[in-house]
């Protein structure tokens, strides 16, 4: 069974592979392997020999204005077939435009024209890909206005008209609710339970100026008390799904880490024993 | 582009009020989170691809150089990795960064040092298989340098000045003013630059242009009359770094 998980950082690559630890699985941003060759790809076939993976891309750029970036589209798609992964994963985002990318996922408006549209191109993109992605919620900053769908309305659309399924990062879910002023457990409870195929867990921090009104998303630091509460109302909702502990920023060793792991995989033994 | 996409791109590049129809104005400065984010990420990819110009500059003048770069430089696509690309010839045209005039070089070592490392995983033709060609067949012969293996001239030296920089020893920091041709190779999980010999430095050249190995030897000969083709080739093939290229697998 596919447990709980960790973000794949280089510095872990050896103790990664050599862990063996029942249900471990890793996820890695494909654009970080997309490279021609050399010592990262090696690393990671290592890794994919001992453990089951998952791509999460960054940026594809969903939600984006460009057309969708046909050369990206065929890297990724090289990689799922080279590393097999188990889940193929994207963002409700954009982070496209005038013929550039930036390193951030920026919001989308949900509006009936944008539902059709980025429908598309999950379609095109799932295509391309020869995959269903898993599509994530991102984080929110901005109480954007003009809005014609809630988030977790807009995604449940995304999966009925493209077969997409979702991927629910609960550090996002509680930090846009604190940003801007949603119910975590209400939107929890909105989305279309069977789509839910990976559930992310992560850090956060107070913006420098704004200070607890303002949280950001900074993968930075352990999971919050209160977003593993959201993890306990996540499953009693879905059931077990898979977990992943994200860690970008001032990376631990990786016994920390898979401490974390380890406290999302005794939550999931919970639900398969309940 | 829709009117929302437009709009928050000038928002990102410093004119928030552009989101005014979408974003109640005391949120507007929220903006920002998404402008620092993006500058974090690229100043932090330009750090670790640029390691002797961090050095030469120090952490916090490297981090205000990059974030100028990367203002005016969002990436052509979304891997950091390869972020940086035009780094070395924006440092060049900055003024302020004159008296620095060897900074440009050592970015395009940086840079050529991270482009080996990801190289393609072409394999080097064995010392076997160059000793059972006949010396004709052996002379007519192509051999291109493989992907992770490049080289890099510069009319000042610069080797020292950047093994110095990254070792933190700070011994070698003067250029002498000579051409030095470097070869940057992948070995193992790590990367190798060596100095080249005039001889070698020109031999390696004509085969990474095409020449033949005849050719090669030439120039290598013109270049010192006194080289030992024969060690200077065994050499070569020590360093791994040739594959042969058959007439049915032209350049």
């Amino acid at each position: 069974m596919i447990g709980a998980g960790l973000g794949l950082k280089p510095q872990h690559y050896t103790e990664a592979t050599g862990d063996r630890r029942p249900g471990l699985w890793f996820e890695v941003h494909p654009e970080n392997v997309m490279v021609e060759g050399g010592p990262r790809l090696a690393a990671l076939e290592r890794v994919r020999a001992a453990h089951p993976l998952s791509l999460h891309g960054v940026g594809l750029s969903l939600g984006g204005p460009d057309p969708l970036d046909q050369p990206h589209l065929k890297r990724f798609r090289a990689l799922i077939d080279r590393f097999a992964p188990f889940v193929v994963s994207e963002h409700l985002a954009w982070s496209r435009f005038e013929g550039h990318s930036v390193p951030d996922l920026l919001p989308v408006l949900r509006t009936s024209v944008e539902l059709q549209r980025i429908c598309e191109r999950i379609d095109a993109a799932q295509t391309a890909l020869g995959r269903a992605l898993l599509i994530e919620n991102p984080s929110h900053y901005l109480n954007l206005r003009g809005h014609d769908y809630e988030e977790a309305e807009f995604l449940s659309e995304l999966v009925k008209r493209t077969g997409c399924g979702l991927l629910v990062d609960l550090n996002n879910v509680f930090v846009s609710a604190r940003n801007i002023g949603s119910d975590p457990l209400a939107w929890l409870q909105a989305l279309p339970a069977q789509a839910v195929g990976e559930i992310h867990l992560a850090g956060h921090s107070q913006d420098p100026v704004r200070g607890a009104a303002l949280l950001i998303d900074s993968h930075d630091r352990p999971v919050d008390e209160r977003v593993w509460a959201l993890l306990d109302a996540a499953l009693d909702l879905w059931g077990p799904r898979p977990v992943l502990i994200e860690r970008d920023g001032e990376v631990p060793a990786y016994v920390e880490l898979i401490a974390e792991r380890e406290r999302a995989q005794a939550r999931l033994h919970l639900e398969v024993a309940a | 582009m829709s009117a929302f996409h437009q709009a928050f791109a000038e928002a990102l590049t410093g004119d928030p009020e552009a989101l005014a129809a979408w974003v109640q104005t005391p949120d507007l400065a929220i903006v920002a989170v998404y402008r620092n984010t993006i500058a974090s990420a690229l100043v932090e990819a330009l750090e670790a691809a640029f390691p002797a110009v961090v050095a030469a500059l120090g952490s916090d003048n490297f981090r205000q150089v990059a974030a100028a770069f990367a203002r005016d430089h969002y990436p052509a696509d979304p891997m950091l990795h390869d972020y940086g690309d035009g780094f070395a010839d924006w440092l060049a045209a900055q003024d302020a960064l004159a008296d620095m005039d060897w900074l440009p070089d050592l970015a395009r070592l940086d840079h050529l040092r991270l482009s080996v490392l990801n190289a393609a995983d072409g394999v080097a033709t064995s010392a076997e298989v160059f000793a059972d060609l006949s010396p004709e067949a052996l002379s007519h012969a192509r051999a291109r340098l493989i992907p992770a293996a490049r080289l890099i001239q510069f009319d000042t030296t610069l080797l020292s000045v950047w093994d110095a920089l990254l070792t933190g020893e700070g011994e070698g920091l003067e250029r002498r003013p000579e051409s030095e041709t470097l070869l940057v190779r992948r070995v193992g999980e790590g990367v190798e630059v060596r100095r080249l010999d005039a001889d070698m430095a020109a031999f390696l050249s004509v085969c990474a242009d095409g020449g033949t190995l005849s050719g090669a030897a030439e120039v290598a000969l013109t270049c010192d009359p006194t080289t030992d083709l024969t060690a200077l080739f065994s050499h070569v093939l020590g360093l791994t770094c040739l594959q042969l290229s058959t007439e049915s697998d032209p350049l």
